[in-house]
């Protein structure tokens, strides 16, 4: 038991540690450690893992390490391995953190800082773009040739985008609203 | 808020993490804009050029975004134990969700009213990246250089037209960075 608490939390010590850029960009690094090498869940599980980290909150890292470590060695297994998972990023976080704090008065310090934020828009600006293409044509990767148009995804994202802009509702009363829309039109 | 007593901010860090790592559907790009809502619309805790700092910063280590940023706004408001109440209070709820889902999922992927729920929650959630990439584009302009204008389309093409991976955009587009202003500075001397 302790055997396999251990070989969990190397391995997501190891996938905290090497996915940077978040999101899809890890999946595959995940699929690599626990599905081909160690054999803890199979491809299947792991396709649904994907799944359900798209309809429920949280990073899809965190959600994989909570379902392999209940899976393998139960809630310590879960919480070990989820620890792991964000430790060195956190650490590395907090780390450059201090790092940018101490050094403010620096020219050079400051235009990485200024070129790190405007890398993180074009991602971001990706990100939303991907996710609004998903919602439109049901297609993850963008191309010219689309098979099916959802008007109904679209006529949800601008009201959203006016109440957003317009009277600054919050988020949680977006997804609400835009749930409820959902289930009336589909 | 760096006025109130140091338990008071770590039980509003708790409640504030909370509360958006609950939301955080859709991968860690919706974090940036319910952390804009708790901790400056709501907090005031800091302005949204600070949380672009965090952000780039979260972004740029490895690891989840969404529990990267916790623990660097969780810092920032109430030093080490701050940063550890913010990022248990970030993956509390993913961990306990998944525990719970794991029963059940099978019917939860086939339900046709929860599959219909989340269609309309994914067009709302692309609506609120626009919104947020909306002021994050204001802000690098404001800085009068089109160099950080340029770098954030040029990322977006990269990463969405051409699928790049996240972490060479990071590294090249610092190099560039590195480059131009090397050059400047030499230009103006």
């Amino acid at each position: 038991m302790s055997e396999k608490i251990l070989e969990l939390s190397l391995s997501f010590l190891q996938i905290g540690s090497f996915s940077i850029g978040g999101g899809y960009a890890i999946i595959s690094l995940i699929e690599e450690l626990i599905v081909n090498r160690y054999h803890w869940i199979t491809l299947k599980e792991y396709t649904d893992i994907i799944t359900i980290s798209q309809m429920t909150p949280g990073p899809l890292a965190i959600n994989a390490s909570s379902f392999v470590g209940l899976k393998i060695a139960g809630i310590f297994g879960a919480v070990a391995a989820t620890f792991c998972c964000v430790f060195s990023g956190v650490v590395i976080s907090l780390g450059g953190y201090c790092f940018f704090c101490r050094h403010r008065k620096s020219d050079v310090i400051m235009n990485i800082l200024q070129g790190l934020k405007a890398v993180a828009t074009g991602l971001i600006g990706a990100a939303g773009a991907g996710i609004l293409l998903l919602s439109l044509t049901g297609q993850t990767e963008f191309s010219v040739h689309i098979n099916h148009f959802d008007f109904y995804a679209l006529a949800i994202a601008i009201v959203s985008l006016f109440l957003l802009r317009r009277f600054k509702i919050g988020p949680v009363w977006l997804m609400g609203i835009s749930a409820v829309a959902g289930v009336i039109f589909y | 808020m760096e006025r109130k007593s140091l338990l008071f901010r770590l039980f509003w860090l708790f409640k504030a993490n909370i509360i958006i790592s609950c939301l955080a559907v859709g991968g860690g790009y919706m974090i940036l804009p319910l952390m804009k809502k708790q901790f400056i619309d709501k907090a005031k805790a800091c302005d949204f050029d600070e949380l672009l700092e965090m952000y780039a910063i979260a972004q740029s280590a490895p690891g989840a975004i969404a529990v990267n940023l916790s623990a660097i706004t969780g810092y920032k408001l109430a030093r080490l134990p701050g940063a550890v109440v913010s990022c248990i209070a970030a993956v509390l709820p993913p961990l306990l969700i998944i525990s719970a889902v794991t029963v059940c999922y099978r019917q939860l992927v086939d339900n046709h009213a929860v599959n219909a729920a989340l269609k309309g929650m994914i067009a709302a959630i692309a609506a609120i990246i626009i919104d947020v990439v909306y002021e994050m584009s204001k802000n690098v302009a404001r800085s009068k250089e089109m160099l950080g204008l340029f770098t954030a389309a040029a990322v977006f093409y990269a990463a969405f037209i051409l699928n790049f991976n996240a972490i060479l955009l990071i590294i090249f587009s610092l190099a560039a960075y590195a480059v131009i202003f090397n050059i400047r500075n030499r230009l103006k001397k």
